[in-house]
């Protein structure tokens, strides 16, 4: 395949649609006499619902309904094998297992009216003694659950023979995704179907998540979500509102629309749970690591075991013959975490590479230095050859570009003004992984070319990415490529999370285009066909039209199907994580550095400046791509020194439950950043060897920042967020 | 810790919706006129949204925070979600649906989004343009820093703030130029 | 939001006999406070009187060369106003780092003098709050208190005012212009906001029906700079975590009219009185400087999460005051 034009940046297929408004998100959908729902959350942590009075809202003119947890149907629980937000349906029973759990629902006929109807409810509780709301006294007091554990050679041994060591503890708050866009959704029934306009990052989970759960055949739930506000992780699974949305439906027999609130975002869609890690660093005189061990406990709810896995990365980033983690679990009255970008990695690397510093400071070695010395010429975690490395290249690339070699290892003397600056250096790493995807190509008389598939493209570029390779195969102008995706009864196709759409399809797309034009090839040299008697190996296409290799008239794809009478071709495409993951590890790797500036009498600390070079294989979009690692290093200076929510212990409530409150970055927060992806082919992993980008921008970004500031400062800031207060005095 | 609700009080001497007279309004909404029955407390957004069709002005928190909802208001951006609509009577609104010319050629702040790919999932770019189009209006210098404070009243949780910038910054100084040619001329 | 009565005003007296017909009665402005706290049922009026038709939105130049500045102008037309920029400028600077462009379109002076507190516990609805709901006590007291005030409490609220504009307004010693069915009073700045005391309900020295039109600010002291600093987590779009207006002229080398005001840390706009004392007739140093930032944040009582504000504000009043003085030599 020629793919000259690949990795070239291309304005994005959607765009007209998204800066004129045009674009239609779950709950711009308006369906004929739409009904709109509001809910009422819990005020307690724990206890049980004991009365619903519901008397003055169902007196409000243009309430339709109540459903609350005392009085509503039983809804379904979903096989362990599908993954959902919770796996117990809301109004299961009365029990309650976290502040901010949706109790009721009022249905009106309009949004003002559910509003003031939801806050009429009276609701009684009957509160529970034993509350589980402090994460520091169930560590202290050990009620941790532990779920995994592996090892390799002797950590604890090696450790005590250790030339220097690290021995601390790094933690990482409750964050949320906060996507834009709300989760919400539009549902009513056509007859026995349930249709969904839906916000999620998976339209095949979502449809099968919801049938399980109202006990329906898959065939008759449609989920559509042609564009989504924003997922990172929060969007993955099935969580309430969808339901929720269905379930008035199915009660007041019109469409309904049912969106959280922000507030409700904070407790009832998923966050990315807090963490305590123990990191056990050992290193000998030339400061090759000789022992790891890494132990991680996160905050989980009561109603399901999540596992933030953030030790896995320490296994396998850094050789190292002795290796030793541990995972386990606090059970605390908070909603279900969920995966939030990067899961596992974002807040394992935050303990990891800042443990790394610490060591390096401890050697004298520069942070550079130890991360070069110790990169993995193998993945001893899984004993596999890399399918390829390029971190060592990434850091020196990165390290160059940032100028690290001005660098003054001495804390505090850099300044400027009366500010002091502080450069830190992180490694950044994500596992790359492939599902499985199902993919048609239709060529139509129009000369158009359609490509169907049931993924989703939540900002990453999907739609553009998609019509750029059918257009690389098929020379096919751009505009004349349709791309559907974002409905679940399109072909089988991924999830958007870990990064994996692009390497997952791309190569189901190609497959499907090539069969597409051979199946109009094969049309072409039938025997009334414009090429009738030719072979077809002498002929191909160019241009949207075919021709053959040795030149003369060249047909297109309309006046090959006309011969036929003929509306369409499809070549269908089938992509399947093959065989290479035994064979092979997949890992992107790349290098963060960042530059801090601290002012003291201010009391203002700010990234001024980011350098990242990443390897996340083939790029088949520079624009989106490097967009996406934009986005990250923004995300990763939220994450560093603005977010946190932040839950009262007495009560189990959180209180920055809102945007004025949880911080995310604003434009004025965003560092300069140099970007560069080497965009190397990755030789195992599918046909164009993409690995896509999404998380690994973000991974390493909080310590790079962490290892910044203490270099400003002196000051080990060993708990997320970083502020100004952790650095006074 | 002890919950307080509802203040009953409060709530007995309020009026019920009944009594409460829906009023008509006519909103001037991207140039066209309609009378629309609302009670006061209807909020514009919501008006916008249901009753316009404008769903490109997005609800991202309903509070001020985070700029999704952007529209101008007699030419200056204001946040639709903190207004009545009944405050918005004898005003003209624009939202993003009626940014672009009456032809469909994209107002420049559009194309320059476009050109530089200032989005990802597009969810807060509608408030973006329509806030970058109000800033053209106000006093603010063409430098980065300055910019960016320009527009900091609009989250992008995508951060695709370093696109946002360079497309404003095109479409900021493009105006500067024209305006001092303009100048040069009189 | 529960459903109200609207009504629009476009007299002074028209508005005050409005409100005063109705206990329940709020007026309403930007709205950028109003309709937020409608929404999360914290205010609960059962009329609103609409005053954005009430004539007064100039900024007026007053005969002895201060200003009347209307109650209905809006927070940015203010921030950018060429007087205000050249002989105000931390008022202009304290404008322009509230909130964001949209809502200082929307914001007014009136609104932003009579805006509410941001505490969590105020707001969320369900917690005791003596401020909202008098009696009930003050979850921000023992709970997550990072932001709360640490000077002008009292054991039944430590809810931090959350005003820029009202912090630089302090320092110039503005006086609160209202008007009531009764007639008109100016109320000096430093009386205006109440502290909690044993009633953090009350939050003004204004009555019920009566009217804030325009807020009068004394002519600028001869030669005199000042500066508004804040200080936040965000880089923008964020209430002060602290935050200092200073202003002072040099005669013949040493300090007068100095004025210091604080934001973010104070249960009020809170008047510096005895760091200004302190200042006052000497020749300006770093020392000098410390020492009143000490005087000003003496006192303070805080909690576990908010004890950084003392060092911070005695950082930004020190900063502040070095700036001022940079500008007061570049003015000669
Ligand atoms: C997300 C967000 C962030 C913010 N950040 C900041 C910040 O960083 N710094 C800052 O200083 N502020 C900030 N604000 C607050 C903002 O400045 C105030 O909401 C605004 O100034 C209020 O003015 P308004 O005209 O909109 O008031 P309204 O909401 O209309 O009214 C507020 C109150 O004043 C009363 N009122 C209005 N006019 C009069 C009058 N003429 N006489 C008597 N009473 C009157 C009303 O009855 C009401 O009680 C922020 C607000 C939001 C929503
Ligand atoms: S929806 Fe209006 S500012 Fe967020
Ligand atoms: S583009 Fe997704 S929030 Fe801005």
């Amino acid at each position: 395949m020629d793919t000259n034009i690949i990795g070239r940046p291309l304005n994005r297929k959607d765009g007209h649609l998204k800066v004129t408004g045009a674009a239609l998100y779950a709950t711009d959908h308006q369906r004929e006499g739409q009904a709109y729902a509001c809910a009422a959350h819990s005020e307690i942590a724990s206890g049980e619902l004991l009365a619903v009075d519901a008397t003055a809202t169902l007196a409000l003119p243009g309430v339709l309904t109540v459903l609350h947890a005392l009085d509503a149907p039983k809804l379904f629980r979903c096989p362990e094998s599908l993954n959902v937000g919770e796996r117990r349906p809301p109004f299961e029973d009365n029990r309650i297992y976290y502040a901010g759990q949706i109790l009721a629902l009022v249905v009106a006929e309009s949004f003002e009216v559910a509003r003031h109807g939801a806050q009429l409810l009276e609701l009684k509780y009957k509160e529970d003694e034993q509350v589980s709301l402090d994460f520091e006294r169930d560590l202290r007091e050990g009620k941790i659950e532990q779920t995994d554990a592996s090892s390799r050679g002797q950590a604890a041994e090696a450790f005590d023979r250790g030339h220097a060591r690290i021995d601390a503890t790094y933690e990482t708050p409750v964050g949320i995704h906060c996507a834009m866009e709300l989760h919400g959704a539009v549902a009513w029934w056509e007859e026995e179907r349930l249709v969904v306009e839906d916000s999620t990052q998976w339209v095949v989970g979502q449809s099968k998540a919801l049938a399980n759960t109202f006990g329906l055949p898959e065939s008759d739930v449609e989920v559509r979500s042609r564009f989504v506000g924003g997922g990172f992780g929060g969007k993955l699974f099935l969580w309430s509102p969808s339901i929720l949305a269905a379930e008035a439906s199915r009660v007041v027999g019109r469409p309904v629309q049912f969106s959280l609130d922000r507030r409700g975002q904070f407790t009832s869609a998923g966050h990315r749970p807090r963490t305590r890690q123990r990191l056990r660093l050992a290193a000998d005189e030339d400061g090759h690591l000789v022992s790891l061990r890494h132990e991680a406990v996160n905050q989980t709810s009561q109603v399901d075991q999540y596992e933030e896995s953030c030790p896995d990365v320490s296994a396998s980033l850094y050789q190292c013959p002795n290796v030793s983690i541990s995972q386990g679990v606090v059970r605390s009255h908070v909603g279900t975490p969920t995966p939030m970008r990067g899961p596992g990695e974002t807040p394992g690397l935050w303990a990891l590479e800042s443990a790394l510093d610490e060591l390096a400071v401890e050697l004298k070695i520069d942070p550079l230095e130890l991360r070069l010395r110790n990169v993995a010429q193998r993945d001893e975690a899984k004993d596999l050859p890399w399918s390829i490395n390029l971190h060592e290249r990434c850091l020196r690339e990165a390290a160059a570009r940032f100028g690290w070699s001005q660098r003054n290892p001495e804390v505090g003397s850099m300044r400027e003004g009366s500010e002091v600056i502080g450069w830190g250096i992180a490694s950044t790493s994500w596992a790359a992984m492939r599902s499985s995807a199902t993919v048609t190509v239709d060529l139509l008389q129009s000369g158009k070319a359609r490509i169907s598939c049931a993924t989703q493209d939540i900002g990453t570029g999907t739609y553009t990415v998609f019509a750029q390779m059918v257009k690389e195969l098929t020379g096919l102008p751009f505009d004349s490529i349709e791309v559907r995706i974002g409905n679940s009864r399109l072909p089988t196709g991924p999830i958007s999370g870990g990064s994996m759409v692009t390497a997952t399809v791309v190569p189901a797309i190609a497959e499907a285009t090539e069969k597409a034009i051979d199946a109009l090839l094969d049309l072409a040299v039938a025997e009334d066909g414009p090429f009738a008697g030719s072979d077809k190996k002498s002929l191909r296409m160019v241009g949207g039209k075919l021709c053959s290799r040795s030149g003369g008239a060249s047909r297109s794809i309309g006046e090959v199907l006309e011969s036929k009478r003929l509306s369409f071709v499809s070549g269908k495409g089938e992509a399947s994580p093959g065989e290479e993951q035994e064979r092979y590890s997949f890992r992107s790797f790349g290098a963060h550095c960042a530059e801090v500036r601290w002012d003291a009498g201010l009391g203002r600390l700010r990234v001024s400046r980011v350098t990242s070079v990443i390897d996340s294989g083939r790029i088949i979009n520079l624009d989106t791509a490097s967009n996406q690692v934009y986005g990250a290093i923004v995300m990763g200076v939220g994450m560093a020194l603005l977010e946190e929510s932040v839950y009262d212990k007495r009560t189990g409530r959180p209180v920055t439950d809102n945007l004025a409150d949880y911080l995310v970055p604003v434009m004025t927060d965003c560092p300069e950043i140099d970007l560069s992806l080497l965009n190397v082919p990755d030789p195992h992993i599918g046909k164009l060897g993409a690995r896509g980008i999404g998380e690994v921008g973000l991974t390493g970004v909080a310590p790079a920042i962490g290892n910044a500031v203490y270099h400003a400062t002196g000051k080990r800031i060993r708990t997320l967020p970083i502020r100004m207060e952790d650095l006074m005095g | 810790m002890k919950l307080i609700n509802r203040d009953e009080g409060a709530l007995a001497r309020s009026p019920s919706s009944e009594e409460v007279a829906q009023t008509s309004i006519e909103l001037r909404v991207n140039g066209r006129r309609q009378v629309v029955a609302v009670e006061p407390r209807e909020v514009l957004l919501d008006t916008l949204r249901e009753r316009f069709a404008c769903t490109g002005v997005k609800k991202g928190c309903d509070h001020g925070q985070c700029g999704a909802c952007t529209i101008l208001l007699d030419g200056r951006r204001v946040n639709a979600c903190l207004m009545l609509s009944v405050m918005a009577e004898g005003c003209d609104l624009r939202t993003i649906e009626g940014i672009a010319s009456e032809n469909g050629e994209l107002h420049a702040m559009q194309q320059a989004f476009l050109d530089h790919d200032a989005f990802q999932c597009g969810y807060c770019t509608c408030g973006q343009i329509v806030s970058a189009v109000g800033m053209l209006n106000e006093p603010w210098s063409a430098d980065p820093q300055s910019l960016a404070e320009s527009m900091s009243g609009n989250l992008c949780r995508c951060g695709a703030y370093r696109n946002i910038l360079a497309a404003v910054s095109d479409v900021k100084r493009a105006g500067n130029r024209r305006e001092a040619s303009r100048d040069e001329d009189l | 939001m529960k459903p109200f009565h609207y009504e629009r005003a476009s007299t002074v007296e028209e508005a005050c006999s409005m409100s005063t017909e109705s206990e329940e009665s709020c007026f309403l402005a930007g709205g950028t406070t109003l309709i937020d706290l409608l929404k999360l049922n914290v205010m609960r009026p059962a009329k609103v009187v609409d005053v954005r038709n009430v004539d007064m939105d100039t900024v007026d130049l007053l005969e002895d060369g201060g200003i009347l500045i209307g109650a209905n102008v809006r927070n940015s037309d203010l921030a950018w106003h060429q007087k205000v920029r050249r002989d105000y400028q931390a008022l202009s600077e304290a404008l322009l780092s509230g909130a964001s462009p949209q809502l200082r379109n929307m914001a007014t002076v009136a609104g932003n003098v009579m805006q509410r507190a941001r505490c969590p516990y105020f707001r969320d609805n369900y917690s005791p709050c003596n401020k909202r709901s008098p009696g009930s006590g003050c979850a921000a007291l023992g709970g997550y208190a990072r932001s709360h005030a640490v000077l002008g409490t009292s054991e039944h609220c430590i809810a931090t005012h959350p005003s820029d504009m009202c912090v630089a307004l302090a320092a110039f010693e503005a006086k609160v212009r209202v008007e009531g069915l009764a007639g008109t009073r100016d109320i000096p700045f430093s009386d205006f906001h109440l502290l909690p005391g044993d009633r953090p309900d009350r939050e003004h020295a204004i009555d019920p029906g009566e009217l804030i039109t325009g807020v009068v600010l004394p002519p600028n002291v001869e030669g005199a700079s000042s500066v508004y600093l804040k200080s936040r987590d965000r880089a923008s779009y964020e209430f002060a975590l602290a935050s200092a207006a200073v202003s002072f002229a040099l005669v013949e080398g040493r300090i007068a009219a100095a004025r210091i005001a604080l934001g973010g840390v104070a249960t009020k706009p809170w008047r510096a009185f005895e760091a200004e004392n302190c200042l006052e007739g000497n020749e300006p140093s770093s020392e000098l400087y410390e020492e009143a930032a000490a005087l000003a944040m003496e006192g303070a009582i805080t909690q576990p999460d908010n004890a950084y504000k003392v060092p911070l504000a005695r950082g930004l009043i020190v900063r502040a005051l070095a700036i001022a003085r940079e500008r007061v030599e570049a003015q000669v």
